[in-house]
């Protein structure tokens, strides 16, 4: 119940700033137009219908919800810490009675709830997922879950890297840039050469391309469940990372702040 | 006034010089999602040889000049907005308003950014290569010069009157980032707009002209846009002056 009162704070925190968000939304939809633009001349001027197996009206949906993912899979849990490391109130976190992780998780999950709320109900309403029996739709729950979890470990993972970095900013551009590239959300990875196929199965693709491929319906369910075996191995990854990270970051944290 | 900048430029090259890491790191960033921009171009025409007359090198010289306009603007005014909205939210223009200068040019000019500057030189000579192998004729060539002067006087009148309204909006912080926003948007080619796009963002809001013509007359594409966004430009450098006169008018600095 009091990680409930977190992810309520979260969701607060999110629709508090009205004029933010409403901007926020406005310049993505601007930057995922201009790119359906361009992708419908491609198409156009291609004289094809179909490029890596995506239609015209698949692929404008595709850069929608790999947008909508791009601000659920944020990575904002970095910042967060880098602050509490910085000015020593990671003490004071540690001394209440709560478990950091969890409570963190029930912030990204808050945050993220507008956005998640329009991907669930893209699922619901557009995408087949659900319409393809119960094992498929209980698959791509799972996949949607795991790698909801693995994402969140992956970026608090990389949050601790605070212990020793005196500035975290640069991490910003880095993590768009990977997601842009790596994400599927600049183009969808499987417009690139057959060598480039091991892309897809990045953390960031997972998140991104193999989501939104979920959503459209083109993932057969041995494609979900291989989906979903690498987003658990980068579950236990990011974990043993995190473990490993922690221990020795927590040894060389002073508390006095910087 | 020349003397005052000169030394508010050394001063932004002692802030350079201390923190150099951030000053690398800005300048790989810069380098990165350009070529990240490169890389989803390559993709695009890797279907397709020409989009609506555009060949790939065109495109290049499109994104590679609109990076120009941007990082021309990061480079001479971005440092003195971030600035800006902090110094008028809290109160802190008293100092720069009792001196003997002019507030508006001394708050835009306040810091040049310096990291910038190395990913600017880096756009123009990958610009001049491409220029190299587009010819353009000499006359082209001073035209699309004087278009990417003109592009960063836009870019900056836009940024300087979303920064003024601090004056009468606190917090909207997301208000500052839509110009980069829509420059970024317009670093395509017009054409892949709907018309009324197109016609809105190339002469009432001019973004899609003041990336477009510079492109334009790179490779050899003359066109009398260039004094319509310079006409643009001049009107909007008046408005962002009168409302920054304005907004001193409602400026209380016991803020």
């Amino acid at each position: 119940m009091k990680y409930w009162v977190t992810c309520q704070n979260a969701l607060m925190t999110t629709l508090a700033y009205r004029g933010n968000l409403f901007l926020h939304l406005l310049t993505t939809a601007i930057n995922v137009l201009v790119t359906i633009f361009m992708w419908l001349a491609v198409y156009n001027f291609s004289g094809r219908s179909d490029i890596a197996g995506i239609r015209p009206n698949q692929m404008v949906l595709y850069l929608i919800v790999v947008n909508v993912l791009a601000l659920i899979f944020s990575a904002e849990p970095i910042f967060k810490f880098s602050g509490l490391v910085r000015s020593g109130n990671l003490s004071v976190v540690l001394m209440r009675p709560i478990n950091y992780f969890i409570q963190s998780f029930w912030d990204y999950l808050g945050r993220a709830i507008p956005y998640l709320f329009v991907y669930g109900l893209a699922t619901a309403i557009v995408s087949p997922v659900f319409h393809r029996g119960l094992l498929y739709g209980l698959s791509s729950f799972l996949l949607m879950v795991i790698t909801y979890g693995m994402f969140f470990l992956l970026v608090t993972a990389i949050s601790l890297c605070t212990f020793w970095l005196v500035q975290v900013w640069p991490l910003r551009p880095v993590l768009s840039a990977l997601f842009l590239l790596l994400g599927g959300q600049a183009f969808p990875l499987q417009v690139l050469p057959p060598a480039f196929s091991w892309l897809i199965y990045n953390p960031f693709s997972l998140a991104g391309n193999q989501l939104t491929l979920l959503l459209l319906g083109k993932l057969s369910l041995r494609q979900v469940a291989t989906a979903g075996s690498w987003a658990m191995l980068w579950t236990v990854v990011t974990l043993a990372l995190l473990k490993l990270t922690w221990h020795r970051g927590i040894r060389s944290y002073e508390g006095v702040g910087s | 006034m020349f003397k005052i900048y000169r030394v508010l430029v050394t001063q932004s090259l002692a802030e350079t010089m201390t923190y150099r890491v951030t000053t690398v790191l800005t300048a790989l960033f810069g380098i990165l999602f350009y070529v990240i921009e490169l890389i989803t171009g390559g993709v695009y025409f890797s279907f397709t040889p020409t989009i609506y007359g555009w060949s790939f090198l065109d495109y290049l010289n499109l994104i590679t000049t609109a990076n120009l306009i941007s990082y021309g603007y990061q480079f001479l005014f971005v440092a003195a907005h971030e600035d800006l909205t902090d110094q008028i939210l809290s109160g802190n223009l008293d100092y720069s308003l009792l001196r003997p200068v002019n507030s508006y040019w001394f708050h835009a000019c306040y810091r040049v950014d310096f990291p910038s500057l190395v990913t600017l030189l880096l756009t123009g000579i990958i610009e001049g290569v491409i220029l190299a192998r587009l010819h353009p004729t000499p006359l082209n060539l001073l035209l699309y010069l004087v278009a990417v002067i003109v592009g960063i006087a836009f870019v900056f009148t836009l940024n300087q009157i979303m920064v003024t309204l601090a004056f009468w909006v606190d917090g909207l912080t997301a208000l500052n980032g839509l110009p980069e926003d829509l420059m970024s948007a317009s670093a395509r080619p017009a054409k892949i707009y709907p018309r009324v796009i197109q016609q809105l963002f190339l002469w009432v809001i001019p973004s899609l002209a003041i990336t477009n013509v510079p492109a334009q007359f790179g490779h050899n594409r003359p066109t009398w846009l260039l004094l319509w966004t310079t006409l643009v430009t001049g009107l909007l450098l008046v408005i962002s002056y009168v409302e920054w006169q304005r907004g001193l008018l409602k400026y209380v600095s016991a803020n």
